[in-house]
């Protein structure tokens, strides 16, 4: 219990103080999701608005590999994304391995599953009859697709928040594939995640318990913003 | 604007939705597509507003061949559909929503919004959130969004049919005066005759995807030219029989089920005929033991009530017929009537009392059986003359 109760002291004394070691930790972190998330946004969004709105060919198969994704172990991804940049992989060249692209990439793999899986939901849960509406008002096709998205456009930022929960929390791809240095300067790959790691080996629990409060911190954020905007959105198109 | 489709053709994993042969659109006018569920006549409004390619055969608008991806002229047109489908936000927004498609000046948008939300008698909803309203009010809105535009066509696909019933009649007569008051074309899908037959210049009957009868909704309601027509209109006693007996357009006909029946038409003796009354002509008297009445109807039938149903003003009795002398018959003939409920208790009527039941040979609509088959209607390849006829008819004002 001492443990605990002293621990939890000392993580708020770190938490105030905010050296520049801890801050650069969670920096890299936001970084490292943040920018994983925005690619996935690239990636997955157009993907699922393609998804959700077409019946094509394919189109179940692509589905499964994109809900397959969403049980992605970060291990494994870790793995795969560590072999195809190990020296002898196909992206060796890149010399990404241990560095902070590498980490992106395995969290990009991770993260867009979640956000191609919701977009798809979001903008199928949208009557087709509702870009048949803005085309029977005199929306171009680039004109209707838009209203389309901007009506998903809520659910489309759940999956954003559900892709940053997602990463952020993750500890085997990042682990993997940034290897957890914790320099403070030049080729830092430590995040928030692995540093938990590396305090608690280390007998460290208090910092690793600051770490700790920070993700708890972040993700209670996340959840706060979920909330807010799923109670502002509601059942608008199903009337009677 | 002239819009006109020409051998338009849909369908839908193999099934045919849409086979129009021509359809027409005059400027000024309402046209109705009316139909049962499935007839194919939402697909051939999305067809005509240029929201959906046909499979085959062409569009043109003014004379000139238009697609889909015509923008200029499907921005002449506006669409309004069943479920009102309003955008997230406030109803000036979305009633603004084709104007800024359009690009029109900042500036005259708000007056333009405020005159269609006027039009609607939604002035005070103005900034309200389109949540907070009913489903009468979204209906209007989205009436309002269309009639921004001042379409050259209004598209309307079962604009009152997400309404309650009460709703519905009230929207009904505001939609006939504003389309009578813009003067707006008017395209209108439904499948109720009651509207059709209020708001409509023409009609056009559909089934299976074509149209099989067209004509002043007057001229439909009183001369269908098919059992289906006739069933889908409202009538509600249809016989299949044949004519026994011509004589200068007066017909002695007998129905399958042994009925004989004076009625006006041009069939010749032996021809199959469906014989269509209107439960609202029938009239209903209690047998007198003295000599009956002398009356100008041509045809009197004795029976007796087999059910008496009251639907709002009106009551609706279900007569057994007793087979006229001589009728082989395979069953009892069956005649509903539609009386007033006043009339009703004056009679006293109730299930088993004789009655007897007139209806003039005028009101008597005779139906020309399609040749060669027992069927109503044949089906997709095999269509009969008759039906290839009907079909060609355009919708054509006047």
């Amino acid at each position: 219990m001492e443990l605990i109760w002293e621990s939890s002291r000392e993580a708020f004394r770190v938490l105030f103080e905010m050296d520049p070691k801890t801050l650069g930790v969670i920096l890299l972190s936001l970084r490292v999701s943040g920018l994983a998330v925005l690619i996935g946004l690239v990636i997955g969004v157009p993907a699922g608005i393609a998804l959700g709105l077409h019946r094509f060919r394919g189109r179940q198969v692509i589905m499964a590999i994109v809900n397959t994704g969403l049980g992605l172990p970060p291990v494994v991804v870790g793995l795969f994304v560590y072999m195809m940049l190990s020296r002898r992989g196909p992206l060796g060249g890149l010399e990404w391995l241990f560095t902070v692209p590498a980490m992106i990439t395995a969290q990009v793999i991770l993260a867009t599953p979640y956000i191609t899986a919701i977009t798809t939901s979001a903008v199928a849960s949208i009557p087709r009859e509702f870009r048949l509406q803005a085309l029977g008002l005199g929306a171009s096709r680039r004109q209707a697709l838009w209203i389309v998205i901007k009506e998903a456009r809520l659910s489309i930022m759940t999956a954003v928040i559900a892709g940053f929960g997602a990463v952020i929390s993750e500890v085997g791809a990042v682990m993997m594939v940034g290897g957890n240095i914790a320099t403070t300067e030049g080729n830092r790959t430590q995040v928030l995640t692995t540093a938990i790691m590396l305090e608690v080996r280390k007998g460290n629990f208090a910092l690793a318990m600051a770490f700790g409060m920070i993700l708890m911190l972040l993700a209670f954020i996340m959840v706060l913003l979920l909330t807010r905007m799923q109670e502002g959105s509601g059942g608008r198109w199903v009337q009677s | 604007m002239r819009l006109e489709g020409a051998e338009l053709r849909k369908a839908y994993e193999g099934r045919r939705v849409v086979d129009v042969e021509r359809v027409t659109i005059e400027s000024g006018q309402t046209l109705a597509l009316l139909g049962p569920n499935g007839a194919g006549k939402s697909t051939l409004l999305r067809i005509l507003a240029l929201l959906e390619p046909p499979d085959s055969g062409m569009i043109s608008v003014d004379g000139r061949e238009a697609s889909v991806k015509d923008l200029s002229a499907r921005r002449r047109l506006a669409v309004v559909f069943q479920r009102p489908l309003l955008f997230q936000g406030d109803v000036r927004s979305n009633v603004a929503y084709g104007l800024k498609l359009r690009r029109e000046a900042r500036k005259s948008i708000p007056a333009k919004v405020a005159d269609a939300l006027e039009l609607v008698g939604l002035t005070q909803f103005a900034q309200a959130d389109v949540r907070k309203l009913s489903g009468g009010e979204l209906q209007r809105v989205a009436l309002a969004r269309a009639l921004v535009l001042d379409p050259e066509i209004l598209f309307l696909d079962e604009p009152t049919s997400n309404l309650d019933p009460s709703l519905r009649r009230s929207f009904r007569r505001e939609l006939r005066d504003l389309i009578g008051r813009l003067e707006t074309t008017v395209v209108l899908v439904t499948h109720d005759q009651g509207e059709a037959l209020l708001l409509a210049d023409r009609v056009a009957v559909m089934r299976d995807g074509r149209i099989v009868q067209v004509g002043e909704p007057e001229n439909v309601f009183a001369r269908p030219n098919s059992a289906f027509v006739a069933e889908f209109m409202g009538v509600d006693n249809l016989w299949s029989g044949e004519v026994v007996q011509a004589d200068e357009g007066e017909v002695t006909l007998r129905s399958d089920l042994g009925v004989q029946v004076e009625a006006l038409s041009a069939c010749v003796p032996g021809a199959a005929v469906t014989i269509a009354i209107r439960s609202e002509d029938v009239v209903l008297g209690i047998p007198s033991s003295t000599s009956p009445p002398a009356t100008s109807a041509r045809n009197r039938w004795r029976g007796m009530v087999d059910s008496v149903e009251a639907t709002g003003p009106v009551v609706r009795a279900t007569i057994r017929l007793q087979a006229n002398a001589g009728g082989a018959h395979r069953g009892a003939a069956m005649l509903t009537a539609l009386v007033t409920r006043s009339s009703a208790r004056d009679l006293g009527l109730i299930p088993g009392l004789a009655v007897d039941a007139s209806v003039k040979a005028t009101a008597i609509h005779v139906i020309p059986a399609p040749e060669g088959s027992e069927l109503a209607v044949p089906d997709g390849e095999s269509a009969s003359t008759m039906q290839a006829e009907a079909a060609t008819y355009s919708a054509l004002a006047g």
